[in-house]
């Protein structure tokens, strides 16, 4: 077998649990995971790859919606298939009796434990709730389709 | 692959076939509809199982939510809806008293898949 360069597959998952620190990094007083939440945007919103921490501007705002969303479900132990790691949120996200006027059409998932870092941005086609729920199903949980990936 | 229609058992290349959306209220689905060639007559539908999404407002509850509070739902008028596409599928329900909607919830499935290596989420 040849030498090969490669990013250890092991490595990935442990970037998902935060083992490992190439910068300064925070001071951690539990080994518990992180609390993550999730905001729903309006249109209008510029949302991206580009944001790097939660904001109230252009969030969604109605009756039964609380800016900053709602928390995120506890997420499955990251894990690996072939060199892709990845997690997923273990259950959907659940705006309930929510009124919601102004079309939306992006989730950002950020984390509330570390100073509202960004995590991830989804969008979709724009919709309006009223007196209604709103669900956001996940998608299955592999290598393929979690909703965070590294690959 | 061998195809059994209810006029015998033939090769599927033997046969023409339409694929066509079952869309109902209760399902989402796609239907191979199989014509003995020259013919316009139907002789075998299957359902692709594959793509079976369930409508998940399907159902009629006795009283719907609304702005105004509980009302019954045979006085309302209720309408479902689907997006279904690379991106996502979703689907809504609204429910309107005298045209105007007075309940709307959505359901939204995510499964566009971007390349990890392009250091994106996955979709949902």
């Amino acid at each position: 077998v040849a030498n090969s360069q490669a990013l250890a597959t092991s490595f990935k998952v442990e970037l998902l649990n935060g083992i490992h620190a190439f910068g300064t990094s925070v001071t951690r007083g539990t080994t518990a995971a992180d609390s993550f939440k999730a905001a729903l945007y309006v249109t209008t919103a510029t949302i991206g790859a580009a944001t790097t921490v939660y904001s109230a501007t252009n969030e969604v705002s109605g009756t039964g919606y609380s800016a900053g969303g709602i928390a995120v479900p506890a997420w499955a132990a990251p894990s690996s298939t072939g060199t892709t790691a990845f997690t997923t949120p273990g259950g959907s996200l659940v705006y309930t009796t929510v009124t919601l006027t102004t079309a939306f059409d992006c989730v950002f998932i950020y984390n509330s434990t570390q100073s509202n870092k960004a995590v991830s941005s989804h969008t979709f086609g724009a919709q309006t709730i009223t007196a209604g729920t709103f669900t956001l199903t996940m998608p299955t949980n592999d290598s393929s389709n979690a909703l965070i990936r590294i690959a | 692959m061998l195809v059994e229609t209810t006029k015998g058992t033939f090769d599927e290349a033997d046969l023409s076939v339409e694929v066509v959306p079952h869309d109902t209220a209760e399902l989402f689905a796609f239907d191979r509809r199989y014509y003995a060639c020259g013919s316009n007559e139907v002789i075998a539908i299957y359902r692709d199982v594959k793509f079976h999404k369930v409508n998940p407002f399907a159902e009629t509850p006795e009283f719907v939510q609304t702005e105004g509070g509980l009302v019954a739902s045979t006085t309302l008028e209720k309408t479902l809806g689907r997006v279904d596409d690379a991106n996502e599928f979703s689907c809504w329900v609204e429910y309107r008293l005298l045209g105007k909607i007075v309940h709307r919830s959505a359901d939204v499935k995510l499964k566009k898949v971007p390349e990890p290596t392009q250091s994106q989420a996955g979709g949902m």
